[in-house]
């Protein structure tokens, strides 16, 4: 049956909710605070997200969608018609400049059009873009590097390679005139140098004339939203009459999906670790805001029972009923939800500087998120948790009976006698008035336990966190300098730590102990056989090219190689062997690589080398990677199957013998690890075999006195400053800060936290004492009626009160007593620089302010009760 | 014909040393159109009894039966729904909602059930009880006995099978309460209306059709039809 009494039930529903309005205010309050918890929550969740998105994209270049690559102006006009495409940007590549100044980082020459300047994030802070003939923009850093003024209209002559050429002849030297500029992006993974499309096309022409294959441009595309971004491009080849799966085919394009896109939405972000303390969180909130939005209406509903009775009797129904009180509980969420959405916004976007501090992500790429879904999903879990908690008292005044609700008072449900002789007094008086309905006050002790319990848990937490082991772990020597690549765990190359730079250091600083160790660049490898082969191709996700067996019958497979010299193999932790060996010049040896947890296995797998084994790594001057079935390199989305082969040219081969089982302290380590056998060479070793593809990774080094450790300090912190970006370090000094911020992290969050849980205690105890006198309102009158005096109900009030708060300290200060042992368990088991501990100086320190609270709540509540003579409130009763 | 029926209605409250027997087996009849009064001291199990025809209480034993239904057989929310649709209640303490103005009040059975409201007809029965200046007042800018014709426009306005009022004068000085129960009684009679009522007082009770007296749970006398 479908009937149309909706409109009165609401109306019934809002009018009564207009006759409470501190109950309203409370609950507001309540439903507020708790999303703020919730907002502030999803407001990270995403800003991480998109924070991270921004990061990738600029560490990439650009936040295009997806690039159509090496297309002609024919190719373009064909795809950008398609209707998917929204935006299109397009860049033409015309050379690249790796030789001095821009050896760390490669200059690009190139035309770019208004949307592709736009998606590299060129912002320009003076000029405009070049736009006819000679004209040229570049970033702040790139001028620094030419010795160029950023002024407008200043000459820079330029020498670059033709874009695949690296001989001489494909040399050009030109001079353009600045007339735009912008501020250097530190993730910037090149210097763009941006050229006019007159200048590109005159560029083109040139080359082509001397035989040079014509330019080729780069379509970079936007679609309406980033989902499905392959799928999309797919279907924009597909239809516009291209293919990508033939490279053969005259009509074969190749794309690439921004893999900034792919990675940020990607498992890693969200793991089930992640998701597990997401719950976790959203459960403690939805139980933070179950204790007192469940209070405030159980509260208010008992008050007005009689109201419900009345409805009762007239013929509300019990469903009709329920829909009143969800309707108020929604009513006050249209308020209290935008309320706690705006705040917490606020305060997840004050909080996350602090988060990203603590990642490996640029602070300036911070990105606060403006997703719907923050404001959609607090939303929803804030309105679960009022239906979920509005739930119990909607059952209560549906269920009453219309006979029973005009007698019903406030623990009239209780039965029993109370075995007293003593008389009424103040105090057993007030104990009785608590005991009155067991389930309110209940939830309030809970509700300010709960507080006090998570602030004990938060500062123990946080003070159980051992600097000193923190430390000693993470940091091998006092300092290590290495180029900012390495930190970003890219390992060494060519444009790495200089001798020169390193020796520069070592002149500029007083070091007692000094540490060197290199890298063997390119595609390092080992010869496996044929079991060690199958258990590498297992173990690669997503596929290996084929390999055919080379001569020997061995197979080659990536394996980093690092070398070190003799003062950092005293860092190493040795598992088996002798690892003086290392720097023996009679023979060649090599300590192969493990960790505690997978030497654990070593003893059982067939396919591991056993000290004193040979071992062969080598090194290849090419590797080409070939389709069988094109002859040629596999285009993107390929599978590597039976039909992909590998081919090493021109291998550095040389046999080690293993001395040793060794795990290298990560921050002395390569910072990378491939699936096959990493080992360690002594230096000089290493330069002996591999010659000039041994390069300098990282300087590792201590100091002797305080003195010297703040001068290395200083020079450190000031040569950093000097390479732009290039040099960085870490210091004993920076870890400490570092651990400082980790804490602080820890203690802003969990401050947070137990600053909102607290102010839900307080607020359902404020409730819960002024619910219960004015419900007691006529019972009072009646009580100072017959002697009663002020001095004496305010006394009982107060009583109550304290009762409550102190109640609640006692309470709180034997669970967290009781919890401590299994928190230090557990978050021991988690953090390994966190030392188990005790306190519950909080809870102690809390007490006090609490029983204050306890004392001032019902004191003032008593002085409005008073504003209204006895004979007023007696009269009221019926 | 009878419009409301009761058979051998028992009503025990609470167990053992505490059993206290409310009613001890009532019979009762009411014709369509009757004003019958029941009279009877406190405790007598007047209140009860109303509460047991109103669909309010559960009987113990026996039944109720209005308009050939029985209703002691009902579930909760068919009583309920029963009740708004064919019993039109008038309290002692009037029992408005607080939030509603007067004219929300006389529809509210009206609108819970989802029906359509018959403007005409509640127009009438709000000038019939001289309410007319009054629909958007809230009950408590009312006197008593306006609040009470508020009830009793209320009861009248889903055309119940039966009014209960449950000392309707009982809160009211014996001027007013002589005044609502003639508006009562006119209005009724206008609107061809059963009465149930029940009261304490000989006089208010001297109105009716017919008094029925009601002593320790048990019917003493049922009077006769005038």
């Amino acid at each position: 049956m479908r009937v149309n009494n909706r409109k009165c039930v609401r109306r019934i529903g809002v009018r009564s909710l207009l006759t409470n309005k501190r109950r309203n205010i409370i609950a507001i309050a309540a439903i507020a605070l708790t999303a703020i918890l919730f907002t502030t929550l999803f407001t990270i969740m995403m800003s991480i997200s998109s924070t991270y998105e921004t990061n990738s994209f600029r560490l990439l270049g650009g936040y295009a969608h997806a690039t159509f690559k090496d297309v002609t102006d024919e190719d373009i006009a064909k795809l950008t018609s398609h209707k998917l495409i929204k935006e299109y940007g397009e860049r033409i590549v015309l050379g690249v400049s790796a030789e001095a100044p821009f050896t760390k980082r490669s200059a690009e020459i190139s035309y770019m059009n208004d949307n592709d300047t736009k998606w590299s994030y060129i912002k320009l802070k003076e000029g405009h873009l070049p736009t006819s003939g000679k004209e040229v923009i570049m970033d702040t850093e790139a001028l620094r590097l030419l010795g160029v003024e950023p002024k407008l209209g200043e000459e820079i002559t330029l020498s670059f390679n033709i874009l695949g050429f690296e001989d001489e002849s494909a040399i050009v030297l030109d001079t353009f005139t600045l007339v735009g500029y912008w501020e250097f992006d530190q993730l910037c993974p090149a210097h763009f140098i941006n050229v006019s499309k007159e200048y590109a096309d005159e560029f083109g022409k040139m080359i082509t004339e001397k035989g040079y294959e014509p330019l080729r441009a780069n379509l970079d595309v936007m679609f309406s939203s980033s989902v499905d971004i392959e799928g999309k491009m797919c279907r924009v080849a597909e239809e516009s009459g291209f293919t990508f799966s033939q490279p053969e085919a005259d009509n074969y394009i190749r794309f690439g999906v921004n893999p900034g896109y792919t990675f940020a939405k990607g498992s890693d972000m969200f793991t089930p670790a992640t998701i597990a303390c997401i719950l976790a969180f959203a459960v403690l909130v939805i139980f933070t805001g179950y204790l007192i939005i469940y209070n405030i209406f159980q509260i208010s509903v008992v008050g007005d029972i009689r109201f419900y009775g009345l409805l009762k009797t007239i013929g509300t129904t019990s469903r009709q009923i329920k829909r009143v009180i969800r309707i108020q509980a929604l009513a006050l969420c249209v308020i209290g939800i935008p309320l706690g959405i705006l705040l917490g916004y606020g305060l997840g976007a004050i909080l996350m500087p602090v988060v990203i501090r603590m990642s490996t992500m640029s602070a300036d790429a911070i990105t606060i998120s403006t997703s719907p879904v923050i404001f959609v999903a607090s939303a929803l879990f804030e309105i679960l948790t009022v239906i979920v908690s509005t739930a119990k008292p909607g059952r209560l005044a549906a269920k009453v009976s219309p006979v029973e609700a005009v007698r019903y008072t406030e623990g009239s449900g209780v039965n029993g006698k109370r075995k007293t002789t003593k008389g009424a007094k103040v105090i057993s008086m007030a104990i009785a008035n608590v005991g009155r309905n067991k389930k309110k006050t209940v939830l309030v002790f809970i509700s300010l336990a709960f507080a006090l319990v998570i602030l004990n848990s938060v500062n123990l937490f946080v003070g159980g966190f051992d600097r000193e082991r923190w430390i000693a772990a993470t940091d091998a020597t006092d300092f290590l300098v290495a180029n900012t690549q390495y930190f970003k765990f890219n390992g060494a190359s060519r444009s790495s730590i200089s001798t020169e730079e390193i020796e520069a250091i070592k002149e500029n600083t007083n070091a007692s102990l000094w540490g060197e160790a290199y890298e063997v660049t390119g595609y390092t490898v080992y010869k496996a056989n044929e079991a060690q082969y199958r258990e590498y191709v297992d173990s690669v996700p997503g596929g290996q090219p084929y390999q055919k067996p080379q001569e020997d019958g061995g197979y080659y497979l990536g394996s980093f190689i690092e070398a070190i010299n003799p003062a950092l193999t005293e860092s190493l932790k040795v598992y088996e062997g002798d690892i003086s060996l290392l720097n023996d010049k009679s023979g060649r040896y090599v300590a192969l690589l493990s960790d505690d947890e997978s030497y654990k296995y070593l003893k059982d797998d067939p396919n591991a080398f056993k000290i004193g084994d040979k071992i062969t790594y080598g090194r290849p001057e090419t590797v080409l990677t070939l389709d069988k079935r094109t002859g040629e390199i596999p285009g993107e989305g390929v599978i590597y199957d039976d039909n992909i082969e590998e081919e090493f040219i021109d291998v550095t081969e040389c046999e080690f013998t293993v001395c040793a089982y060794v795990g290298v302290p990560i921050s002395l380590s390569l910072r990378k690890g491939s699936f096959g056998k990493d080992g360690v060479l002594g230096a000089d070793t290493a330069k002996e075999v591999f010659g000039d593809s041994v390069v300098p990774m990282f300087v590792a080094f201590n100091t002797d006195s305080e003195a010297d450790e703040a001068a290395a300090e200083q020079y450190l912190s000031n040569l950093s400053k000097e390479s732009a970006g290039e040099l960085e370090y870490e210091s004993k000094e920076i870890k400490r800060k570092e651990f400082e911020d980790f804490k602080n992290m820890f203690a802003i969050f969990g401050g947070v936290l137990v600053a909102i849980i607290g102010m839900v205690g307080v607020l359902n105890f404020i409730n819960a004492i002024m619910a219960g006198i004015i419900a007691r309102k006529n019972e009072i009158a009646v009580l100072q009626a017959i002697g009663m005096t002020g001095k004496q109900v305010k006394e009982m009030l107060v009583t109550e009160g304290l009762i409550y708060t102190v109640g609640a300290g006692v309470i709180a200060l034997v669970l967290s007593a009781m919890l401590t042992p299994l928190l230090n368990a557990t978050i021991e088991n988690m953090f390994w620089f966190y030392s188990g501990h005790f306190s519950v100086t909080p809870v102690l320190i809390m007490i006090p302010i609490f029983a204050l609270v306890g004392f001032l709540i019902p004191a003032i509540s008593y002085k409005g009760l008073t504003k209204v003579s006895v004979v007023e409130r007696i009269r009221e009763l019926g | 014909m009878n419009i409301l029926e009761a058979k051998g209605l028992k009503k025990i409250y609470g167990e053992g040393e505490n059993k206290v027997n409310a009613l001890r087996g009532v019979d009762l009849e009411v014709k369509k159109g009757e004003f019958v009064a029941i009279v009877g001291t406190s405790g007598s199990g007047k209140s009860t009894l109303l509460h047991m025809l109103g669909g309010l209480d559960r009987p113990t034993e026996g039944e109720v039966i209005i308009e050939q239904k029985d209703i002691s057989k009902l579930k909760d929310e068919e009583v309920t729904i029963f009740r708004r649709r064919k019993i039109g209640f008038i309290f002692q303490a009037f029992n408005l909602v607080p939030v509603l103005n007067v004219y929300e009040n006389i529809v509210l059975p009206i609108e819970l059930d989802g029906a359509k409201i018959d403007k005409d007809f509640v127009e009438e029965i709000i000038n019939t009880l001289g309410l007319s200046g009054k629909k958007e007042a809230l009950p408590n800018q009312l006197s008593g006995g306006q609040q009470q014709r508020v009830a009793i426009a209320r009861a009248l306005a889903f055309r119940p099978a039966i009014i209960l009022a449950d000392e309707p004068t009982g809160n009211l000085d014996s001027k007013t309460g002589q005044d609502v129960l003639s508006l009562l009684k006119v209005s009724a009679e206008k609107f061809s209306q059963t009465i149930v009522m029940i009261t304490h007082n000989d006089e208010i009770a001297q109105l009716a059709d017919r008094i029925i007296r009601i002593e320790d749970g048990c019917i003493v006398s049922k009077g006769e039809g005038r």
